[in-house]
């Protein structure tokens, strides 16, 4: 309890906070912004820090990573271009929301269920950082491996309509992860030659292309389509509700953060795991309990369509997944995901290194870093709702015909940021190009995404594994020396047989139905 | 309806060829590295083909090519992709970011706008040029070729 | 076209305005901006030391020109490297130049030869030590060394063919062990394999692992030093264990494209010498466990030629080569 008053005190001084709320309003500005996304704003960010006491650079740190997150959903809701990788799903949802007239709604359920998830993690973080760690620690080349299969087996949920078009998309995502040199022989493969390619196809360009560029295209066919049936475009929706949900819906709501917290935390604490997993993960398992208990009562929008239940749940699970990332870098100094490695750059620069040290050589700093966490999701929810009409009305009211452009510029600019090469630019249109086309094929995005973020960890760990193992495919299953492993693929199996059994019970219950109504009218 | 004009036929054919053709290369990477390439696309090709069987089977199910749809694509993501690539080209050749910038963000809006309002039209590709510029170069102090373009000009 | 001069114009006025650029002479080097091409993404060890020189180079910079970082990565670095290669040498684009920029070349298909640099000065060399567990069994190098001579210890390497792998096929080769490689992609990746004991040690360059040995989370068995380090009390080197390899150690330091003039390398070289022989500079570099080595431009051709040397034998015994 000492070492949380130590934090308490050390972020309480009125310029570190100040700082906090500084990076609070400029995280939220940075997701609002597509193409540009805390990653970036670390990145330059890292450089400034040297002339900055700890204290403060920390402070700026953690309020900007803590609400990156929820200013993404911000275009997301309003414009359908998530501005952060982690705002995809909100994009689905959220602007079908805000098209119904409840922008103001859709976004205080995403600025309220990331607070959720945000202050879950940040006491993950401050509560349970030890036994999350070793839990962490227990994640080998096998463990990885069979979490890889988990979460290309959520998708199998999400697959909807064609069963070959959802296959044929995971397949597709797969390959072109496979494009790189071979982490077994060094071996480049399917890089023409090219050594932007040689490290795999950069992933921040291909995110910003998939998620920024594909929209904006379709924006672009809804502009031209207006204009050559000769009709205005309606303007993009504006806030004419409230921005507060009000009781019983966030009633309603709770049991979808708390399960999506849950599983943003868990992933979070995993290294190498990350945000569009969970984000992905909770929207399937939400899906399967909107279906169940709302989709088709009156008032309620069939799933996709404006459910309060598919902004809430990327949005808590991708916050929860904020804080716990930290876990490990802060009680072992390996780093779970990219942000959290862009820490390690930062510490450096203040002569600082994560990892148990640091709670020994810096305790205060350590500590207010995790109080920091905590205060900032706490802050965070005042601001954002005092901000977000601001910051969508000043960027997103701009004429559609002016905003379509605008929105590819940031794009482009912001891919071509991630290693300054125009390389990266071209990366960004070409996978806006798949995303539209593969899009208009009817061909989901879901299991091209994941397959793309966990296509490597896939193929990495199972040979490593194997390597390892000597050669034996039964080590995935060995309830003695990998239990953890085996609780993965067991969850792995449910994802898959989950769907295809509720499938077939809606068959029966199809069936029963109609058999009755023949026997009444019979 | 013909097979020709179902979309399904033709993405499976494409899909088919990709899967081939990644599949012919990985058989040319060294051994440990080509089995599980190699095994993706020919899954690949294989759901390609799937689908072709499928629309030649069942042409009423798939959704069908049609001229007003496929002139919106062009003229609309298709026009948007072309121009950017056509600005990241310049970017690549090295004649600044501004520039070239502001034409792209005009030439679209003149071609996205209906009515025909030039001064405007001028000031907001310039706005948006400029003020992308500035968050890039000068908050985020990304090196963009805009640098090399300057000074090679003043030396 | 109006438009495009008056645009271009703007960009002028804008650009000139912030930059204060003037026109560039020779002779009074630097007279602007001198970028430092850091060829991986920010946060990493080369980034990093690389920004903590720039921010106390600056000090000795004068007025009319800073120390700039400048991140181009991919290629496993090369796409930076090959950026420097082509680069106007004027002395105002440096390379942070490290021990890959050796073995590129040799290992793959790159635009650029060693041949194309000029070496600058050095200003770390980071051993290769050997890293096992806090749990694991082996608490003294002998036992390990026992151990990978009766059957192929598991052994966690940031990637086949880099400075860290070699490092191991230097040690089948001269020692007698044998390793099972793991590759596996970062630092932090390499940790978790070591601390979980998902694999038996690892090979890594001391910066990045020092602070962990302090933590107690990992040990240090050995170090691919002459001598043994000051900052690693009790840790024998790599000889004295009888592994017959007498140092094995990556190095970071600066270099410039060939043809840049005396006068820049110069001013360079001593501006690094500055640094060194700055106290804080000395105190962070060694607190986060990089060891300061300073060499001029003489002297860190030696290292560099000494480097090709040793991994140049390893290469061609196993045949690392990218097959074509």
């Amino acid at each position: 309890m000492t070492e949380i008053a130590l934090g308490f005190a050390t972020l309480l001084h009125p310029t570190v906070l100040g700082f906090l709320l500084i990076g609070i309003v400029a995280g939220l500005i940075v997701g609002a912004i597509p193409g540009l996304n805390d990653n970036i704003a670390f990145a330059i960010f890292i450089p400034l820090s040297f002339s900055l006491s700890p204290t403060y650079a920390f402070a700026l740190m953690v309020g900007l990573y803590c609400s990156a997150a929820v200013g993404g959903s911000i275009p997301a809701i309003m414009v359908k271009v998530p501005g952060t990788a982690s705002a995809v799903l909100t994009a689905i949802d959220g602007h079908a929301m805000a098209r119904n007239g409840f922008a103001g709604r859709a976004l205080g359920i995403a600025i309220t269920s990331s607070v959720f998830g945000g202050f879950s993690s940040a006491l993950i973080l401050l509560f349970f950082a030890p036994p999350m760690a070793a839990f962490a620690l227990r994640f080998g080349y096998v463990e990885n491996f069979s979490l890889g299969i988990l979460g290309m087996a959520s998708v199998i949920g999400l697959l909807g309509g064609s069963i070959i078009k959802g296959l044929l998309s995971a397949v597709l995502g797969l390959l072109v992860a496979t494009i790189g040199f071979s982490l077994q022989t060094g071996y480049p493969r399917y890089t023409f030659g090219i050594d932007n390619l040689y490290e795999g196809v950069p992933f921040v360009p291909l995110l910003v292309g998939l998620f920024g560029i594909t929209a904006v295209l379709e924006l672009s066919e809804e502009l031209i389509r207006d204009r050559r049936k000769g009709v205005a475009s309606p303007d993009m929706p504006r806030i004419t509700d409230s921005l507060f949900i009000g009781w019983p819906l966030a009633k309603r709501l709770l049991p979808t953060w708390l399960q999506c917290s849950l599983l943003g935390n868990v992933i979070g604490v995993i290294p190498g795991a990350g945000m569009l997993m969970a984000i992905y993960m909770g929207y399937e398992r939400i899906s399967h309990r909107y279906q169940r208990l709302f989709a088709g009562k009156p008032g309620e929008p069939e799933w996709g369509q404006g459910a309060p239940e598919g902004i809430a749940a990327p949005e808590s699970a991708n916050n929860a997944v904020v804080a716990s990332s930290m876990v490990p870098l802060l009680s072992l100094g390996i780093p779970g995901n990219s942000v959290s490695a862009l820490f390690i750059g930062a510490m450096m620069i203040q002569g600082m290194v994560p990892g148990p040290l640091l709670f020994i050589d810096h305790a205060d700093i350590a500590w207010m870093i995790i109080v920091a966490f905590l205060v900032a999701n706490v802050l965070m929810w005042p601001i954002a709702y005092a901000l977000v009409r601001t910051i969508s009305g000043m960027v997103f009211r701009l004429p559609k015909y002016v905003l379509v452009p605008t929105i590819s510029l940031l794009c482009l600019t912001g891919a071509y940021s991630d290693e300054n090469s125009v390389f990266s630019i071209g990366v960004a249109i070409a996978s806006g190009i798949v995303g539209y086309a593969t899009r208009r094929l009817g061909i989901p995005h879901a299991p091209l995404i994941l397959a793309l973020v966990l296509g490597r960890t896939i193929e990495d760990n199972l040979s490593n594994a194997l390597n390892i193992g000597g050669g034996n495919w039964l080590i995935f299953l060995d309830p003695a020396e990998h239990p953890i492993s085996v609780a993965l693929m067991a969850g792995a199996a449910l994802f898959i047989v989950g769907p295809l059994l509720s499938g077939a019970r809606r068959r029966f219950q199809a069936q029963r139905r109609a058999a009755e109504l023949e026997l009444e009218n019979g | 309806m013909h097979v020709v004009g179902i979309i399904d036929f033709w993405s499976g054919l494409v899909f088919a060829c990709l899967g081939a053709a990644a599949c012919v290369m990985a058989l040319g990477f060294d051994s440990d590295s080509s089995t599980y390439p190699a095994a993706l696309a020919a899954a690949l090709m294989g759901l390609g083909l799937a689908l072709v069987v499928k629309a030649v089977r069942r042409p009423a199910a798939a959704k069908a090519v049609d001229a007003e749809g496929s002139r919106i694509i062009l003229w609309g993501p298709g026009l948007e992709v072309g121009v950017w690539c056509l600005w990241a080209l310049t970017l690549w050749a090295g004649l600044g970011y501004i520039g070239p910038a502001f034409l792209a963000v005009l030439f679209l809006i003149m071609r996205h706008c209906a009515d025909r309002r030039t001064r405007l039209h001028v000031a907001q590709a310039a706005g948006v040029a400029i003020g992308v510029f500035a968050i890039f170069y000068l908050i985020f102090q990304v090196p963009l070729p805009e640098l090399e373009f300057i000074r090679d000009m003043l030396e | 076209m109006g438009k495009t001069l008056l645009s271009k114009g703007l960009a002028v006025a804008v650009l000139s305005a912030v930059l204060g650029a003037s026109p560039v002479l020779a002779a009074d080097y630097p007279s602007k901006d001198v970028r430092i091409i850091v060829p991986f993404k920010p946060g990493g060890g080369v980034d990093t030391t690389s920004r903590i020189l720039a921010e106390y180079g600056n000090k000795h910079m004068g007025k009319k020109g800073k120390l700039v970082v400048e991140n181009r990565a991919g290629g496993g670095g090369i796409v930076g490297q090959t950026f420097a290669a082509k680069a106007k040498a004027d002395g105002y684009t440096v390379l942070a130049m490290t021990s890959s920029v050796v073995t590129n070349p040799v290992l793959k298909e790159t635009e650029y030869k060693v041949a194309d640099f000029r070496p600058v000065a050095l200003y770390n060399m980071d051993p290769e030590v050997i890293v096992v567990g806090a749990s694991s069994p082996f608490t003294a190098i002998a036992d390990l060394v026992k151990a990978a001579k009766a059957r192929p210890l598991t052994v966690t390497v940031a990637g086949i063919a880099t400075s860290h792998h070699m490092a191991g096929l230097a040690l089948e080769d001269s020692a007698g062990m044998k390793f099972t490689y793991v590759p596996t992609k970062g630092f932090g990746a390499q940790l978790q394999a070591v601390m979980g004991g998902h694999v038996e040690m690892g090979l890594f360059p001391l910066g990045e692992i020092k602070k962990h040995a302090d933590a107690g989370t990992v040990r240090i068995l050995a170090v691919a030093t002459d001598k043994p380090m000051k900052i690693l009390p009790g840790v024998p080197t790599w000889q004295d264990s009888g592994l017959n390899v007498k140092r094995w150690t990556t190095f970071r330091g600066w270099a410039v494209p060939k043809g840049t003039p005396d006068k820049a390398v110069k001013f360079l070289s001593d501006l690094l010498g500055k640094i060194s022989a700055d106290e804080a500079y000395v105190k962070q570099m060694t607190d986060y466990g990089f060891p300061i080595a300073y060499e001029d431009a003489k002297g860190f051709a030696e290292v560099v030629t000494d480097y090709a040397d040793i991994t140049d034998k390893v290469i061609k015994k196993h045949g690392l080569k990218e097959k074509k």
